[in-house]
């Protein structure tokens, strides 16, 4: 029976991953895994493709928003979310974009005495554009910053004139990123570490005691602050392993997704630690790429 | 050698923000009987929009009611201690909810004559012939004055129900309209119901929120206006309305009947109104108790608190005892009929 289930398994691996097992066949050695990404072709001749990720999270979530209660909730909160990233055409060597989308949601976040439940939404997308660097035995650093957009919302329905506690945020934030490339066996593997934070931008708030029947009956003044570190922290950090199996990569990481907004006397504070699982079509270009190409790790 | 500060750079700051992810802004109460009592207390004390308008102590109020308590008192004995000392607001929006039971303050209505009985309506003034849609009974009086009831303002008034409605009532000399024992609800159906009364924009009062947790923190107060409907919908314009109140008109009721009694074709008849002139909002205690309180207070057109009550137009109050109620007799309904009746029936 056991054995059965092993040779199913391998089956199963082979039918889903045979790129994997050919990589054992080639042969590659720690310090093959540059040249076959980034060889010593003219810049001209290289390849930029996109790495897209395409990953599922889920984690816990807490969140307190002092304009719904002044007691923090918490709970399970599912994402789905994507990140592109490509050399840019004209230094590809040196720099790099990067997009970013995320959609979380939580059904039920709950209060300490687990007797009231609140529900979450969010959604959020970034660019940047960054300058990076490949550093020696694998690694490769990347800095630079870009655009950011944050909308979402904390629901507690039994709540009267203040059900609701929108976020909102746009900002220009600065991203950086560090990677290692290895091999683990036969498998080249990159680990990543994402990191964004926003640094100058505008954010919602509502006033302290403000309805949004006042909102409705045309009163905006205040509602909209000038966001800065000393005001609304937040920071986006991805820890990942990406594994690539040859047509395809897959990535499991952690995702820390943490801000910290204060104005009108109110404070908005949301945390989300997540597990994430993610695929990457294509994979990462380090077994036998067609043509010589060139990727920001 | 650079990968190795990278590396120590990124740990850093990964540290760094999983640590500020500690701080702490919730309620800082212990979830116990002290601890809720306190958070009840700081939420009233912080956001409660009417203590200096009441003129309540509240640091001596809250203190006089947390010597009730002790470490045996039950979660029962404290919902009570807390009830008893939100009372002490006077206000119909204050309600303390658990999860065996809400309170309220109703001191605001039963300590008055109700000046209405909906059986005697229906059946001795409207023969039980009214039609209804959208929450608005409706039905013309043998005088030709034209006659809506309206419950409640919870219930959505539809535009299209109203045209219906005011097209059955358009040919009356005058209309009525009904909101005793309306206890409130949405306040947009205010905007629906003014817009057919009116032919341009009027001012509408003003509304002022809570900027921080001082007592009088707030903000300036923003003037707002009600525009008339739009032409191809049906007004009832240039001719008497009059509108009922009683003691159990609150919040969108109350509302309404201040921006009503700026109208110059409009008459107030019946009693003061019950008030209710602060925008609720909701909070939590640490044991998930919510608290539902006034935050941020309504002005009328004139410029006054609307929190307590608006009073009939001068010369107009006058009640409907329950004795007369009983015996088929609505003291309040029959004088706005006498004074609509007076008026001449439209060319």
């Amino acid at each position: 029976m056991g054995k059965l289930l092993r040779i199913c398994i391998c089956a199963a691996a082979l039918a889903l991953f045979p790129a994997a097992l050919r990589g054992g066949e080639s042969g590659y050695e720690a310090a093959d895994i540059r040249t076959a990404s980034f060889g010593d072709a003219a810049e001209a001749d290289l390849s930029r493709p996109v790495t897209g990720c395409y990953s599922l999270e889920a984690g816990r979530r807490s969140a307190v928003s002092q304009y719904l209660a002044p007691v923090s909730y918490a709970g399970t909160q599912y994402a789905a979310s994507g990140r592109w990233e490509k050399c840019m055409p004209f230094a590809p060597q040196r720099a790099m974009m990067a997009f970013e989308a995320h959609v979380d949601g939580a059904l039920s976040m709950l209060n300490p005495r687990r007797n009231s439940s609140m529900q979450a939404l969010d959604a959020e997308f970034a660019w940047n554009m960054r300058a990076w660097w490949r550093l020696p035995k694998g690694f490769a650093v990347s800095v630079g910053g870009g655009p950011e957009l944050e909308a979402g919302a904390l629901a507690l329905l039994k709540n009267s004139n203040n059900p609701v506690s929108v976020n909102a945020a746009v900002a220009l934030g600065a991203a950086a990123s560090a990677s290692w490339t290895h091999l683990i066996g036969r498998v080249p593997t990159v680990v990543t570490l994402n990191l964004r934070t926003p640094l100058l931008g505008a954010f919602y708030m509502p006033g302290y005691g403000e309805t949004y029947y006042e909102m409705y009956l045309g009163n905006h003044s205040g509602l909209v602050h000038c966001g800065w570190p000393g005001n609304r922290r937040k920071i986006n950090l991805h820890l990942g392993i990406r594994l690539d199996l040859g047509r395809t990569a897959m990535e499991v990481g952690y995702r820390l997704d943490w801000q910290r907004a204060k104005a009108n006397n109110l404070v908005y504070r949301s945390a989300f630690n997540a597990f994430t699982i993610g695929v990457i079509p294509g994979g990462l270009g380090m077994k036998r790429p067609a043509a010589p190409q060139i990727r920001p790790f | 050698m650079l990968h190795k500060y990278t590396a120590t750079a990124a740990l850093s700051t990964l540290m760094l923000m999983l640590c500020a992810s500690c701080a702490d802004d919730d309620l800082s109460y212990a979830d116990d009987n002290y601890g809720n009592f306190d958070a009840l207390s700081e939420i009233i004390d912080t956001r409660y929009c009417f203590l200096k308008e009441k003129g309540i102590d509240w640091e001596r109020t809250s203190a006089a009611y947390r010597a009730l308590i002790t470490d045996e008192t039950n979660e029962y004995q404290l919902f009570q201690i807390c009830a008893s000392m939100l009372d002490c607001l006077e206000d119909g929006h204050v309600n303390l909810v658990s999860r065996f039971t809400t309170s309220y303050y109703r001191k605001w209505w039963t300590d008055y004559p109700q000046d209405f009985d909906l059986r005697t309506l229906q059946q001795d003034y409207l023969d039980f012939r009214y039609l209804s849609t959208s929450g608005m009974y409706y039905f013309l009086f043998p005088e030709n004055v034209g006659y809506v009831y309206y419950p409640s303002f919870s219930t959505t008034v539809s535009e299209l129900a109203l045209d219906y409605v005011l097209a059955a009532l358009s040919e009356s000399k005058g209309l009525i309209i009904d909101i005793r024992d309306n206890g409130g609800g949405v306040l947009t159906n205010i905007d629906t119901f003014m817009g057919r009364f009116i032919d341009h924009e009027i001012p509408g009062g003003s509304i002022c929120h809570k900027t921080g947790p001082g007592h009088d923190d707030f903000s300036e107060p923003y003037f707002f206006t009600y525009q008339p409907a739009p032409d191809y919908r049906i007004k009832y314009l240039d001719k008497p309305i009059v509108l009922l109140t009683n003691r159990s008109c609150y919040s969108a009721a109350n509302a309404f009947a201040a921006v009503m009694k700026s109208l110059p074709n409009v008459t107030l008849i019946g009693a003061r109104t019950g008030g209710g002139g602060g925008l609720p909002w909701t909070s939590e205690l640490p044991n998930g108790w919510s608290v539902r309180f006034s935050a941020s207070p309504l002005y009328g057109p004139d410029g006054e608190l609307t929190e307590f009550g608006i009073d009939p137009t001068e010369g107009f109050e006058c009640h409907s005892p329950a004795e007369e109620l009983a015996a088929g007799y609505d003291n309040i309904l029959s004088r706005a009929l006498e004074y609509l009746a007076a008026f001449p029936d439209p060319e």
